[in-house]
């Protein structure tokens, strides 16, 4: 299998979009980043409705600080602000606070990202309220609306009454309907009222609000439970599917040499054993997408799944060491060193996707391979020899790439060490009402405690354009245009497939004496020859060209397949158990590559020199 | 300081010893030709002179067939190397259809030791062994580190250098040859290029 081409054909352009826009179509995928900090946080929409009420309140709160910010234009002069526009603001803000918290329920970060910025903003209004009550016009406002309020307390109570019945009887969305259009308009009202002047009217509402909020939680928190289980029973699905389908391409591989795999291709050995480190990397993604549900729902990151990652990759190993049994009961010996060739290198890949340095693969698989290879009586003599022939180079280049990339990346910081620094915030976005930062501050913070769009911004003004080095640069597909850097402390890297390397792969190629005809017959030779051609990287180094913020549940639920070795691999990832998860962020960073050191070379993006 | 006359005569061999040869050949001479005439002795003198220098000769010639032939590589490179007292070249055949690999190193690959500075010749020909090399040039990577703190020295990806071979020597199994000049790349990213070299491998046992 040749990784050359990064020319995507018309499917494979298909699957060579970047990471953001390949999320299932429940939930909408934006988040903020440096450049449009005012985007959404997104959601992963695990309970039906969730996603849309996400889009919508965010929609609410853009319409409602455009209106803030025309009004906070006339504060000089109160008598020019608009009460009705201030009224219907307070109202309509108070009920999307209800609704961001009730997002918190169904295991939306966003929620508690919302009502963070609701809060202030609301805040806002109640300020610009009071300014306009010191007016002429407000005063008498105030007046008239004690005057009805207390007019009214008498119909408010028998409404209240009749609410807590709805309560009592169990129709708590009835309950909720007729309360939130209550509240909305009692909210209209108090927003110019003290806290003294508003207590009759309101306490009582609240007392019976609290009541059903009560009963409506923990109703909503049973079904969001039962729902949850659900999803996540469904995303362990593929693991059945790892043991199933390669069962039958075993079958077919042990009988005809060749094996369906998708869309109604077929392939050989090497194609088929490619084939099952997919379905593995899908099983992958999908417990760790069950593992973030679960961790969303409950807070529980350590919950007992089955299987565990590292069981799962017992069995995958297994899977994969019989397609080789297969190959090797019906590759013909004239056909058995390309066959093992190809192999290996497939070996190698993932390998790689495991660990910088794993050999859980080709350790797992040598037995099989060891019969594969003595088909061909010949074969192992040449193994033998080319090993020799190949080792000192290998040795010297290895040598050579990882004491170039020291000198290459002498006064560079690694992605992380920037990311935790302590510094002062150059520049900010931050609404007016809102407190500026102050003093040094952690340039990418691991909680939410701000809203997303602040700390995104003031991430960005920090981090965008400066150098940074990043550990481990997986392609996603031998045609993707994106790479991967595997998440690690807080963040995870996109870097595109972008540095020109064929010179340094050829002379790598003829340096191991591999070819078109001639493939190669080591691991070490084979992870050489899969890592260059397919540009995986041990490190990457360039400046910083975007950074995105997103919530760190979120990203894992909705983690595509593709996208498998984001997570690790074989392993349970590691969570903060001190801070709630739904507040815990996920940063990514976009890097511009401008060198890259594989196992065996050195690369610089050409023009650049060394 | 005004040197001997008889030290300012000397010829390559230690006059000294000569004199204390002498001294035991000459009374013989006399012994065997009482009355001799000048001319005589002196030519008597020259061929005992003789004598001493093929003793010499032929002592340090035994010397040195003791001792086997352990190769040296010479570089001419944009920073003076000391000459590499080592060097063993080998013809690994894959027997696949690939092209042979020619290896030529300074030391033991087995070994983790190392003395520096060591260099690594590594190129493809389809000559079957190290006698199949004889006249050829073979495009080779040069690996080379001068100490062992580094740097590593390599060829520029997609350059070469040429090393051509002469004729195999039969009698201490080594293989001569010559570098050309080629680019090289230094892992500190210093300037470096070898501009020639020179060397002797001893053919690998086996080869």
């Amino acid at each position: 299998m040749q990784y050359r081409n990064y020319h995507a054909r018309p499917y494979a352009r298909f699957m060579a979009i970047s990471l953001a826009s390949l999320i299932g179509a429940a939930s909408v995928w934006a988040n903020p980043t440096g450049q449009q900090p005012e985007r959404p946080l997104a959601s992963h929409g695990t309970i039906a409705g969730a996603s849309e009420k996400v889009t919508g309140l965010y929609k609410l709160y853009n319409e409602e600080y455009a209106t803030f910010q025309q009004q906070y234009e006339r504060r000089e002069v109160p008598t020019k602000l608009s009460d009705r526009v201030i009224a219907k603001a307070a109202g309509r803000l108070w009920k999307a606070r209800r609704d961001a918290e009730h997002l918190t329920l169904m295991g939306e970060p966003a929620g508690s990202a919302l009502n963070s910025q609701l809060s202030p903003l609301f805040m806002a209004f109640s300020d610009l309220a009071f300014a306009y009550r010191s007016t002429p016009r407000g005063q008498q406002l105030v007046q008239k609306t004690i005057t009805k309020l207390k007019r009214e307390l008498p119909k408010l109570t028998k409404f209240l009454t009749q609410a807590d019945g709805a309560l009592q009887k169990g129709n708590l969305e009835i309950f909720e309907k007729l309360m939130e259009k209550k509240g909305i308009e009692l909210h209209e009202q108090i927003i110019f009222l003290t806290a003294s002047e508003k207590r009759p009217f309101i306490e009582p509402f609240n007392a019976v609000m609290g009541k059903g909020d009560t009963l409506l939680t923990r109703q909503r928190k049973q079904q969001y439970m039962e729902q949850a289980k659900q999803a996540m029973e469904k995303q362990i699905a593929p693991v059945a599917l790892l043991s199933s389908e390669t069962a039958r391409i075993r079958r077919e591989i042990a009988s005809a040499g060749t094996a369906t795999l998708v869309e109604g291709t077929t392939g050989g050995p090497a194609e088929a054993f490619a084939q099952v480190c997919k379905l593995w990397g899908n099983a992958s993604a999908g417990l760790v997408r069950a593992r973030a549900i679960v961790w969303a729902f409950t807070g529980r990151g350590e919950a007992k799944i089955e299987p565990s990652p590292s069981e799962l990759q017992t069995t995958a190993i297994a899977e994969l060491a019989s397609v080789i049994d297969a190959a090797a009961s019906s590759t013909p010996p004239d056909k058995v060193p390309q066959v093992y060739a190809d192999l290996l290198k497939q070996i190698t890949v993932m390998d790689r996707r495991l660990g910088a340095y794993s050999k859980a693969v080709s350790e797992g698989c040598e037995p099989a391979m060891k019969k594969l290879a003595a088909k061909d009586p010949a074969l192992s003599m040449r193994i033998e020899s080319y090993r020799r022939a190949t080792s000192e180079p290998l040795k010297w280049r290895m040598l050579f790439a990882s004491q170039h990339a020291k000198t290459l990346g002498n006064s560079l910081r690694q992605a992380t060490s920037m990311m935790g620094a302590k510094t002062e915030v150059p520049s900010h976005k931050r609404p007016a009402y809102a407190r500026a930062p102050n003093g040094k501050t952690v340039v990418a913070p691991l909680t939410l405690n701000a809203p997303a769009g602040w700390l995104a911004y003031e991430a960005a003004v920090r981090l965008v354009g400066k150098p940074v080095g990043e550990r481990r640069m997986l392609r996603l597909t031998p045609t993707s245009r994106t790479a991967v850097v595997p998440f690690d402390s807080g963040h995870y890297g996109n870097v595109p497939v972008s540095l020109q390397s064929d010179i340094e792969v050829s002379d790598l190629k003829s340096a191991i004496v591999v070819d078109d005809t001639y493939g190669p017959l080591s691991v070490e030779a084979a992870d050489a020859v899969s890592s260059a051609e397919l540009h995986d990287y041990l490190m990457v180094a360039g400046p910083i060209r975007e950074v995105h913020l997103e919530a760190l549940v979120t990203r894992f639920i909705a983690l595509p397949d593709v996208a498998y070795a984001l997570a690790p691999v074989g392993r349970i990832m590691m969570v903060e158990d001190s801070v709630s998860p739904l507040q815990q962020a996920c940063w990514r960073l976009d890097v511009d590559p401008v060198w890259a050191q594989n196992k065996y070379f050195t690369v610089a993006s050409k023009g650049k020199g060394r | 300081m005004l040197k001997p006359n008889r030290l300012r005569n000397c010829r390559g061999i230690c006059w000294r010893s000569a004199r204390g040869a002498l001294a035991l050949v000459l009374p013989a001479a006399l012994l065997m030709n009482p009355g001799c005439s000048k001319a005589e002795i002196k030519e008597k003198l020259e061929q005992a002179q003789a004598k001493v220098e093929a003793v010499a000769e032929s002592t340090a010639k035994a010397v040195e067939e003791r001792l086997p032939a352990t190769g040296s590589i010479t570089l001419d490179m944009s920073k003076p190397v000391e000459e590499i007292k080592r060097a063993e070249v080998e013809v690994i055949v894959i027997g696949d259809g690939r092209p042979n690999v020619v290896q030529i190193v300074t030391y033991d690959p087995e070994s983790e030791k190392r003395a520096y500075p060591c260099v690594l010749l590594h190129g493809t020909t389809s000559a079957t062994s190290a006698s199949g090399l004889s006249g050829e040039t073979v495009a080779c990577d040069m690996y080379f580190q001068p100490t062992v703190a580094g740097p590593i020295v390599m060829t520029k990806p997609g350059t070469s250098v040429s090393v051509t071979f002469r004729s195999i020597n039969s009698e201490d199994n080594t293989l001569a040859g010559t570098l050309g000049g080629g680019e090289l790349i230094s892992s500190d990213n210093s300037p470096i290029n070898v501009r020639s070299g020179d060397l002797v491998a001893v053919v690998k046992e086996g080869n």
